[in-house]
């Protein structure tokens, strides 16, 4: 046996997996072999450092628990986290009238934010003081006083005399 | 892995006579008392729980330890077979199965207590040397601090190489007994065992250098 083909199966030797046909040319080998043997003993080292550990006692009844628990009707869960779906219980009457009342909340509150949003829109379509501040009119304007006026000295039957703009023209411009 | 037959304290007696002695005494193997716990018999799978507790508490306090933790651990695996027994089509044996449920169930702890179970590994440099070699503990450290020691390491592996490490060292399984539980090939099998021993030892040199044994093996 090569060296190459033995320290494949070094592991194997060392865990007892070998079958006596496979193991019996590896040992011939490693009569030989001092790499291998080195091998095969870093190997049983490394398995030392795997120190069986005290027994842990299952606590008296827990076999009768378990049992207890397998036929229990209800789902049961050892992690309820693990299921949450599982845990949430199912509506009852209360549970509706609970999640009804939360609707009617939830609608009213929204509502109540559209009807707060419209005033705002609103407000801010509006012009501002600014906008609506008096500007001079133009000369056109103080000619169409003059005309109103020549109007009413000279009223007739067909067209009825308008009556006097209550704001005279510096009124106006103002 | 155990059959789950009761052996004789008398060592002479061949496995056959007493598996036959205890049958006559009432003592069921596991596909026996499958079939009973089937058959609606709870008094058969609290003799499973009995004839497994021990076993799974001895491997679930390798993922935890909390107590409490470990007891809710092996009380969920054997819940979750007996409701899945219907399931079980004994292809492999009871212990198998009951072992993968358990190994499963600790792995789903781990990740529910926020450490995320590492299932695929691949460190190319690692598959290929299985890194340098180690000494035996010896006097200089006492019983309690090798297994304190190795505790600390196998807690910082990622879970496929502790599970395997675990398995073969501590529960004694065989290749193909963890190929079974882990539904994975021999040779998967073996190559995650020589990534699992290549880490442990470079993480045991790094805390415990003068443990070096030479060469890279």
């Amino acid at each position: 046996m090569q060296c190459e083909n033995a320290r494949s199966l070094v592991p194997l030797y060392a865990d007892g997996e070998l079958s006596e046909a496979q193991a019996a040319p590896l040992r011939r080998h490693l009569m030989d072999c001092q790499t291998c043997r080195e091998q095969v003993q870093s190997a049983k080292a490394l398995q030392r450092w795997f120190v069986p550990t005290e027994a842990v006692p299952a606590p008296a009844g827990f076999a009768e628990r378990v049992t207890a628990a397998a036929l229990a009707p209800e789902p049961y869960e050892a992690f309820p986290a693990d299921a949450p779906a599982a845990r949430a219980p199912a509506l009852g009457p209360a549970g509706e009238v609970e999640l009804r009342r939360f609707v009617l909340r939830a609608v009213a509150a929204a509502a109540a934010v559209l009807l707060v949003l419209s005033a705002a829109i609103e407000l801010r379509s509006r012009p501002s003081a600014v906008e609506l501040e008096a500007v001079e009119l133009p000369a056109v304007l103080e000619d169409l006083d003059e005309l109103n006026r020549s109007a009413e000295k000279r009223p007739t039957d067909e067209t009825p005399a308008r009556p006097p703009n209550p704001l005279g023209p510096a009124e106006r411009r103002r | 892995m155990s059959s789950g037959r009761e052996e004789a304290p008398d060592p002479s007696v061949d496995r056959a006579t007493v598996g036959a002695a205890l049958v006559q005494v009432g003592t069921r193997d596991d596909a026996e008392l499958v079939q009973a716990v089937r058959a609606g018999d709870s008094r058969a799978f609290t003799q499973l729980v009995e004839r497994y507790q021990e076993r799974l508490f001895s491997l679930a306090r390798h993922y935890t330890r909390n107590r409490s933790e470990i007891e809710d651990i092996v009380q969920d695996a054997f819940v979750k077979a007996y409701r899945s027994l219907g399931a079980f089509q004994q292809q492999s044996s009871f212990a198998t199965w009951i072992y993968r449920i358990a190994v499963n169930t600790a792995l789903d702890a781990l990740k529910r207590r926020g450490r995320s179970p590492v299932r695929t590994v691949e460190e190319p440099e690692l598959a290929r040397r299985s890194g340098p070699a180690v000494l035996a503990p010896d006097a200089r450290m006492g019983r309690e601090e090798v297994a304190r020691v190795t505790r600390e390491i196998l807690d910082e592996l990622p879970e496929i190489f502790r599970t395997v490490l675990v398995m073969r060292e501590f529960e004694d399984l065989s290749y193909q007994e963890i190929a079974d539980v882990l539904c994975i090939s021999i040779g998967t099998v073996e190559s995650r065992l020589f990534r699992a021993r290549a880490r442990f030892r470079e993480r045991l040199l790094e805390r415990h250098p003068e443990f070096a044994g030479g060469a890279e093996v």
